[in-house]
């Protein structure tokens, strides 16, 4: 079973980690080897992958070859203070297939929110190869940081924030 | 004024059937306005002075003033963010960053508004129903820090605040806090960091006080008059890095 | 801009309310119907099936009753031991030494002292049985808190002494929290322990006037003796319906609410409570939201009570200091008082000239340990293999489980009258009857505590083994059993504690008018209490007992565990 056309997964990475990447590849001149930044920063190969494979998602690097290049927006971002920085990765979300149809599906909902339960179902049937659960709390962490989702753990309630 | 002054400071701790001299009369004095880090090899003491100049522990001798008066207990001009960030599991982000304020009797409208506002500062607004365990640690050290911040302490007190972190998210956050203590409507302004990596406290910081173990003093005091954002790629910052690990190296 | 709070559809929460207002008015209303027939009962209760719910309530309230208080203490005395060094190093022996003496072996004496102090009715006899179940429970509650409160990581308390957390704010938001898990856990522990002594209480006729106290144990025991088998069932099926219903909608749903209040580095060895509800689970029925919407609207509510600004306000600080002292002055002085009063009694007691059944204790102590001995192994024949299979097939543990689970819950005890009744009518021997009654009170413990090890058996150990070519048997001798050890000495440990107190109840019986005993510390002790009123003989072969279990727990078990702990335990 293959995914759902124009829907890709996220890697199970936090946003900050995205942030970090960013930093350091602007102080090495905006492009680095993939396998030396790890060796030198004494990180696991395949974690940074999946690093570099979100900044990749965010529109903030390019990956040609095994190599990281700083794209100019990713630049910008780095010079943006938090709040601008939270606007931009919220667009960037709007724009990723796997949030937009999120974002559809809860505004069609009474009070925009659903179970987590039911999320997760629909990440099922939308990415079969992915683990909904890993899936879900990358999905709620992001989309916190953009402001674009919010997750009440109580009440269970994973909803859309005010636009 | 010195806003923070150590006079002779030493601390022992009564281990087995000795007694162990962790501090040997440190005396320094922290200016409003500075970012100062501590470095020097396990064992140095450093994070127990960190919690003397806040009064979470006494000295066995010695004075500390804030402010040209003696501490006696916590002084609440300081706040403390800590290397395991110490939130607790069963509140929410929100609850925990009240909880200094709530200490202080802060009316809860009053509370509200002032964790949001730091909240959001350090970049968790959309976070503040979420519990820590959803947290990643770069996230759970940012409740820590405004939790610290929602008190509007007059002195930051960070203990190894980036070492429980991954590389990544220490250089990201690394960069905020920068960008925080630059903020002109920032509370506080006065930094001091405890940290045993040589480069982030000569990214970071104004003056650098160097300690040795065994017992723990001081045995340099730096000032840094490289300018900001700092780059790790010129001589100047690694020749800083350099001295500095000398200086620790030959005392060990 | 913070996150906009939704409401919960409606209709969920209204639910949730109703179910709380319901439970709570019927109970009250069961109350106040019940409460005329507070008269003193005639050690005759009518076995009519239509007192059958009378009876359950009343059980029922005792065990509530004495679980308010249970919890109050335990909160109390747990936070006050972890609190404070000094404190702890007294107050942790005390519970220590209170929990080595067999609960039952109080209650003829709770009985004479509460109905002296309540004048003969029957509300001493309730106090006296309350006060059983209170001392089943509070012990180990009060452990749990002090354990939970102990272990709470250093930099938390660093957190919340750097931010001026003090006082009240300091208890609601960490001590208390933290101390939730333990508490719930030890709360499900307690009730089971507390149904075995009331019903067990319940049972016996005892007291100047053979008081019986109406309720489910007595209402058994009336049909066993009438022999009215459709009653006995009856009885047994109201009993494991309350223990059922509380367990599915009030322990599981707080166990999980309690999960939400450990630290992430405490590992869940706790979570032994497999339970029928997850097997339910397992097999499609879901009904983990209708229990959340029972407790959401309670969380709420604590949740959103007014927050009054943390005390102390300093000029307040002086004089509540004070107020705190004088009260603490004076319950230390009552508690001295009683402690001395009681000293002297007991002096007075043991200065009297001893019976000359006296001399029969080091006999009948002999006599009682091999029948502990003789069930303890019997035990341990069934239930090591259950675990050993348990631990090789999970399809196995997980029917068996839920199942043992429940069969622990249902306290032994109730089952006395239908063992009496098959055991001494097919073959009169009252030895056998005795063991088969230990064999009760001891091999749930023996079974649980094994199944636990067996879930903390790491499968990579179990894969290794079978990988280097070991049979079934060898991985057991090799593997599963060394890793159980621990959980066989602490299982063995609550085991015989459990024993020591059937042995009360196992060793007298009296049934159709006849006395059947055979020789045994036990035996003694109800002999003295029921037949001859001796009190030196009472103090003699309890004193006995608990010295018996204590020297067994100092030189017998504490240091197996330790040894085994160190030896097999699974480290990385």
């Amino acid at each position: 079973m293959s995914s759902a056309p124009g829907i890709y997964p996220i890697p199970d990475i936090n946003l900050p980690q995205v942030f970090g990447l960013v930093e350091i590849l602007d102080d090495r001149g905006g492009r680095e080897d993939g396998y030396k930044l790890a060796r030198d920063l004494n990180f696991n190969l395949s974690e940074l992958l999946k690093v570099m494979k979100a900044a990749e998602i965010l529109q903030l690097v390019e990956t040609p070859g095994g190599d990281l290049v700083l794209l100019p927006q990713g630049k910008q971002f780095l010079e943006a203070d938090i709040n601008q920085r939270k606007l931009i990765i919220r667009q960037r979300l709007r724009e990723h297939g796997l949030f937009n149809y999120l974002v559809r599906l809860l505004a069609t909902q009474e009070e925009r929110s659903l179970a987590k339960e039911v999320v997760l179902e629909h990440l099922a049937m939308l990415l079969p190869n992915e683990d909904p659960e890993k899936l879900f709390n990358t999905l709620v962490n992001w989309g916190r940081f953009g402001e674009l989702f919010g997750y009440n753990k109580d009440e269970d309630r994973f909803y859309l924030d005010q636009e | 004024m010195a806003l923070l002054e150590l006079k002779a400071v030493s601390k022992q701790f009564s281990r087995g059937r000795g007694r162990l001299l962790v501090l040997d009369s440190i005396s320094t004095t922290i200016e409003q306005g500075q970012f100062i880090a501590m470095v020097g090899p396990s064992g140095c003491g450093k994070s127990t002075l960190l919690r003397i100049m806040n009064g979470l522990i006494p000295p066995s001798a010695g004075q500390v003033l804030y402010q040209g008066r003696q501490i006696d207990g916590i002084n609440p001009e300081c706040a403390l963010v800590f290397q395991s960030f110490a939130l607790l599991p069963w509140l929410s982000v929100k609850a925990n960053v009240e909880m200094g304020l709530e200490a202080r009797g802060v009316p809860l409208v009053e509370r509200e508004r002032r964790a949001s506002i730091y909240i959001d500062k350090v970049g968790l607004d959309g976070f503040e129903e979420a519990y820590p365990r959803e947290l990643s640690g770069g996230m759970k050290q940012r409740v820590g820090f405004a939790r610290a911040l929602a008190v509007e302490p007059k002195v930051l007190l960070m203990d190894e605040p980036f070492s429980a972190l991954d590389a990544l998210t220490a250089i990201s956050l690394r960069g905020e806090l920068l960008d925080m203590w630059q903020l002109p409507d920032m509370p506080v302004h006065t930094m001091v960091m405890v940290t045993h990596i040589i480069e982030e406290a000569v990214e970071l910081a104004d003056r650098i006080i160097v300690m040795a173990a065994s017992p723990g003093r001081i045995v340099a005091d730096l000032q840094i008059e490289l300018p900001r954002p700092r780059d790790k790629r010129t001589e100047a910052f690694n020749s800083l890095t350099d001295r500095i690990f000398s200086l620790i190296e030959e005392r060990a | 801009m913070a996150a906009m709070k939704v409401r919960l559809p409606m209709i969920r929460r209204m639910l949730g309310w109703l179910s709380w207002f319901a439970a709570l008015a019927g109970l009250l209303a069961l109350f106040f119907q019940y409460r005329h027939r507070a008269a003193i009962l005639p050690p005759h209760l009518s076995v009519a099936l239509g007192n059958l719910p009378y009876y359950a309530f009343c059980s029922f309230y005792r065990m509530l009753v004495a679980y308010v208080f249970s919890l109050l203490f335990a909160i109390a005395y747990g936070l006050n031991a972890a609190a404070s060094p000094r404190r702890e190093r007294f107050l942790i022996p005390a519970i220590d030494i209170a929990q080595s003496v067999p609960v039952v072996g109080f209650f003829p004496a709770a009985i004479y002292f509460f109905v002296a102090l309540f004048n003969g009715s029957r509300l001493g006899v309730e106090m006296a049985a309350i006060f059983l179940i209170f001392t089943s429970q509070a012990w180990n509650m009060a452990l749990g808190v002090y354990e939970a409160v102990k272990t709470i990581p250093a930099d938390s308390l660093e957190a919340l002494d750097a931010f001026g957390v003090k006082g009240w704010l300091r208890l609601k938001r960490l001590y208390l929290p933290a101390a939730v898990p333990k508490l719930v856990y030890n709360s499900i522990l307690s009730w089971v322990a507390g149904w075995y002594f009331l019903i067990a209480c319940e049972i016996i006729a005892v007291g100047p006037a053979h008081y019986r106290l109406p309720g489910l144990g007595s209402f058994l025991m009336e049909a066993a003796d009438k022999g009215r088998s459709g009653e006995l069932v009856a009885g047994l099926a109201m009993l494991l319906a309350i223990i059922l219903v509380m367990d599915v909608f009030v322990w599981q749903p707080l166990s999980q609410w309690a999960a939400k209040f450990r630290y992430e580095f405490a590992a869940s060895q706790e979570s032994g409570a497999v339970g029928i509800f997850t097997v339910l689970e397992d097999w499609g029925i879901n009904f983990r939201h209708l229990f959340r919407a029972l407790f959401r609207p309670l969380i709420g509510l604590l949740g959103r009570l007014p927050r009054k600004p943390a005390y102390p306000r300093w000029h307040l600080e002086k004089p509540l200091r004070l107020l705190k002292w004088a009260a603490l002055a004076l319950g230390l002085g009552l508690l001295g008082y009683i402690l001395i009063d009681g000293m002297v009694v007991l002096i007075r007691t043991l200065a009297r000239p001893w019976p000359s059944e006296a001399r029969l204790i080091p006999l009948a102590a002999l006599a009682s340990l091999a029948r502990l001995l003789l069930a303890y192994l019997i035990s341990l024949a069934w239930t090591l293999p259950c675990a050993l299979l348990a631990a090789d097939s999970p399809r196995f543990s997980r029917i068996v489980a839920p199942l043992a689970e429940i069969a622990g819950s249902m306290p032994a005890t109730a089952l006395f009258p239908v063992l009496v009744l098959f055991v001494i009518r097919l073959t009169g021997n009252m030895n056998l009857a005795a063991v088969l009654l230990i064999l009760t009170g001891m091999q749930w413990y023996l079974l649980f505590n094994l199944l636990a090890g067996v879930r903390q058996v790491p499968t990579d150990l179990l894969e290794a083994g079978r990988s280097f070519g070991l049979s079934r048997l060898g991985t057991w001798r090799k593997v599963v059993i060394p890793a159980l050890m621990p959980s066989l000495i602490t299982g063995s440990i609550t085991a015989w504690g459990g024993g020591w107190n059937a042995l009360i109840l196992s060793e007298y019986f009296i049934y159709h008018g006849r006395h059947y005993q055979v020789l045994g510390l036990g035996a003694l002790l109800d002999r003295a209490t029921y037949e001859s009123g001796n009190g030196t003989l009472i103090l003699l072969s309890l004193l006995s007992m608990v010295l018996i279990v204590m020297a067994l727990n100092r030189l017998f078990w504490r240091p197996l565990y330790q040894f085994c702990t160190e030896r097999f335990r699974v480290d990385y």
